[in-house]
């Protein structure tokens, strides 16, 4: 894998991963880890250090196709395979109401409801349901949390905490 | 072949009752269950279940848009994990 350009980029985020050349003209077909919408027309991500504007791009049921400002043959572009394009975080588009990057909630410290520490953001889990948090204490141990009003009641990224109701266990 | 009509919706017997239990004394605690073949009841809206996925229980939290669904359905046995940070997103429901 490339390694990727600090000097370009304060915080790199991949935006794709180049899996394949497509057809003799340099079109590249590119996998999203996200939803892929910074993968549009016009934007410039960086692939191995260098700014390349997006001259076309659509989707495709296997991913995105597309073109790169300065590769335009087959062979270059297949060069280019397990490359990741990369913007830097501040250039991210604003997320909708409620939703959120999910490595900007890594991280986060997480109390509950009455303003004790539980832990910090490990992971988050993404489930057909919903996401989860996985939340480690301080004894590395584990706590899973649903990503709903229910049980996430705020969200401050300003202050870099999560606020979140714990399930109660049943015991039976 | 499907199930037999005249029979309800398979749902663990035990399951159902702590669920019905709960919803007669309104109470809403999260219910650790293994079985992932039992179906979303439209009792169950509203509670947490924790859903065996083979390793790990993983918290449900059912809706009504789940009704008729398995379990199971809502908890992958299989998971992806990468450490690149890239644009991927949460929403919360």
């Amino acid at each position: 894998m490339e390694k990727r350009p600090p000097d370009l980029l304060d915080d790199p985020v991949v935006i794709g991963v180049i899996s394949a050349a497509h057809g003799v003209r340099g079109t590249i077909k590119v996998k999203a880890p996200g939803s892929g919408r910074h993968l549009r027309k016009g934007a410039e991500p960086v692939l191995n250090g260098e700014r390349r504007r997006i001259l076309a791009s659509r989707q495709t049921p296997k991913g995105f196709l597309i073109d790169l400002e300065g590769i335009d043959d087959r062979a270059l572009a297949a060069s280019l395979r397990g490359s990741e394009l990369l913007l830097d975080r501040a250039e991210l588009d604003t997320p909708d109401e409620e939703e959120f990057y999910i490595g900007d909630l890594i991280g986060l410290e997480v109390y509950d409801e009455a303003g004790t520490r539980i832990g910090s953001v490990a992971e988050v889990l993404e489930t057909p349901a919903h996401e989860v948090l996985i939340v480690r204490d301080d004894e590395e141990a584990e706590h899973y949390v649903p990503f709903t009003f229910r049980h996430v009641t705020a969200v401050v990224l300003e202050k870099g905490h999560v606020v979140v109701r714990l399930p109660e266990m049943d015991v039976e | 072949m499907t199930r037999s009509s005249k029979k309800a919706p398979f749902v663990e017997e035990r399951l159902m009752e702590r669920i019905l239990r709960m919803n007669e004394n309104n109470e809403r605690r999260m219910l650790k269950t293994w079985s992932r073949a039992s179906v979303i009841y439209p009792e169950f809206v509203g509670h947490t279940i924790a859903v065996h996925d083979g390793r790990k229980h993983v918290p449900v939290y059912c809706t009504e848009s789940m009704v008729g669904h398995k379990l199971g359905e809502f908890a992958p046995t299989r998971t992806f994990r990468t450490h690149i940070k890239s644009d991927r997103t949460a929403r919360r429901r």
